[in-house]
């Protein structure tokens, strides 16, 4: 029964999950080459978009479901926006990313966020945003950002 | 909640942290030329349906209603409370209480709400609260917030329930409820176009303001082909991002003097005034004030409880004239997750307890007068009180919530939104 279960085909009709926030940040620092020095300034958009470890009280744990989660999007939005863009104890090492034409920025977004897997409609709106070259760091970094917030990303 | 105090206990300060994971004509006339602080949003065409506004504040940490509102008739408060006890009004001392009707009188810090009061706007219902007995604040809290106790199955909140029941006060509006917290409070849960959002003055997207139009559209771009959940909670968030970018928060001017206190939540009630105000259809907005578990220290005359009720107090009485006094059709409630034992401990604080005081405000609430139960004022006497140390309860919180929702919120569907609980109404509204 295991193997029928956890068999590819199986496994690939199973139906995308919205990340729990801790899911969603912690995904996010551990797919950019980074150096986490401190921790308070992620506890916080952590906790803005509503979950922080071990802070839901005995005897249930945080909601599983989409729903509960669903609503609460913007700050899910804002979290990439604001660890790459303002000052928090992450160290982001964005060499990877920095590349021309805008084709080998979006393949790098691709391998190191989503391994490869990233679908056409991200693909697309990345290419997108980055316009043409040259293209500017500022703007490959709010590209990661946008990565992040997409719907690709805030799943698995 | 931005009121957090150490010395609440530690399920309060993990609750607090998790930060809380939902017109009359005489006004339209006043508002006939549109402020500047609302540039782009117009005003709702008269004669809509006679609903009101509800405007809900959770005092969360198990606010002390006895010194909320002050049983300064009953000597046993005194006898119970040798330190924290609110002086009777005829004492001299200046902390003394400000009599309302005889019996019960508002502490120095609530002086603001005395106006509010006198204009019969004002209701305060005493001996009031959830009959649960829990005294954990989560399950209190949550028990309160769904509508119904102890049932593990009840994930929705009631006002939630009753904005899924009723049709739009506005077909075209983008948002029906807002709380305004970093999470969407346990009673707007499963309310139809609902967000959180904890600065309504600040909800676009971190990062450069250049491009910030240019990251929305591409997000929204990509939402537009997400399954159902997110790509309606997207389109709902950006339709609330535009809406709440239309009116200039910072920009508003209060009507008729109101000052509201330099806070949090004084910036707060004044920012769900500013919603209400430009009419875009809102029809819930929440609001949290937390910091009242105070089982050391309490300080009612000029510490750390004083404070809190001022700010609570200044707060309401600044949307008393700001909102009720334009004749604007809003209720607003305060409720607590359960009010604290009678005798104060060694600590010069009160420990979790049962029965409370509730706080109803509008032009159409039965005001200027101090509710009590059938039986009137339960009494503080030892022999009285709920497990020989609380305020016993005569009125379920629900009587109270479902008369509003019935009379005031247009709600036909009680069963719905209080399970399995039949109100009795109490004359809270007119």
């Amino acid at each position: 029964m295991l193997r029928v279960v956890l068999s590819e085909r199986w496994l690939r009709c199973a139906k995308p999950r919205l990340k729990r926030p801790t899911h969603l940040a912690l995904s996010m620092i551990r797919a950019i080459p980074s150096h986490m020095f401190g921790y308070w300034s992620t506890l916080y958009l952590m906790d803005l978009m509503g979950q922080v470890p071990y802070f839901w009280a005995p005897p249930n744990g945080y909601p599983e479901s989409a729903s509960y989660w669903a609503g609460h999007i913007l700050p899910r939005w804002r979290y990439g926006f604001s660890m790459l863009q303002e000052q928090t104890e992450v160290w982001f090492d964005y060499s990877p990313f920095l590349k021309d034409p805008p084709e080998e920025v979006v393949e790098a977004i691709d391998i190191y966020l989503f391994g490869g897997y990233m679908r056409a409609t991200e693909r697309n709106e990345l290419l997108e945003y980055l316009g043409e070259p040259p293209i500017d760091s500022t703007l490959i970094i709010e590209a990661i950002g946008l990565a992040i917030a997409s719907p690709a990303f805030q799943q698995y | 909640m931005k009121n957090g105090k150490p010395g609440g206990c530690n399920e309060y300060h993990d609750l607090s942290r998790r930060n809380f994971l939902g017109v009359s004509g005489a006004a339209l006339a006043a508002s006939a030329t549109i402020p500047a602080w609302l540039p782009r949003i117009a005003y709702a065409r008269e004669g809509g349906p006679p609903r009101d506004v509800l405007v809900s504040i959770f005092l969360r940490g198990g606010a002390d209603g006895l010194s909320l509102c002050v049983p300064h008739g009953d000597p046993e408060y005194y006898t119970a409370r040798p330190l924290l006890s609110i002086p009777r009004p005829d004492s001299g001392d200046p902390n003394r209480a400000i009599d309302l009707d005889g019996f019960f009188g508002l502490p120095q810090a609530m002086s603001a709400l005395t106006t509010a009061y006198e204009d019969g706007k004002l209701l305060f219902v005493h001996a009031s609260g959830s009959v649960d007995e829990s005294r954990s604040h989560f399950d209190a809290m949550h028990f309160m917030e769904v509508g119904k106790a102890r049932d593990p199955d009840l994930f929705t909140g009631w006002v939630g329930r009753h904005l899924i029941s009723v049709p739009p006060l506005d077909e075209q509006a983008a948002i029906r409820a807002i709380g305004i917290s970093s999470g969407l409070q346990r009673h707007l849960v499963g309310a139809p176009k609902s967000i959180p959002v904890p600065d309504l003055d600040d909800v676009g997207l971190s990062g450069r303001w250049e491009t910030r139009d240019a990251r929305l559209e591409s997000i929204n771009d990509m939402y537009r082909k997400a399954p159902t959940l997110l790509r309606a909670s997207a389109e709902n968030t950006t339709n609330t991002m535009a809406l709440l970018d239309a009116i200039d928060f910072t920009s508003y001017q209060p009507a008729n003097g109101a000052v509201y206190p330099e806070s949090y939540f004084g910036y707060s009630l004044k920012s769900a005034a500013a919603l209400i105000k430009a009419q875009v259809g809102v029809e819930a907005v929440s609001l949290d004030l937390g910091g009242w578990d105070t089982h050391e220290q309490q300080q009612p005359h000029t510490g750390y409880m004083a404070l809190l009720m001022q700010d609570l107090a200044t707060g309401m009485a600044a949307f008393h004239l700001d909102v009720i006094g334009e004749g604007l059709p809003v209720t607003l409630a305060t409720m607590s997750e359960f009010g604290r034992v009678v005798a104060e401990n060694g600590s010069e604080g009160t420990d979790h307890g049962h029965g409370n005081v509730m706080m109803v405000m509008g032009n159409r609430i039965a005001g200027g007068q101090v509710m009590l139960g059938d039986g009137g004022w339960p009494g503080l006497h030892p022999d009285l009180l709920w497990q020989g140390q609380d305020l016993a309860i005569t009125i379920d919180y629900r009587d109270i919530l479902a008369e509003i929702v019935q009379n005031r919120l247009a709600g036909t569907d009680l069963d719905f939104v209080f399970p399995d609980y039949t109100p009795t109404f109490r004359g809270v509204t007119t």
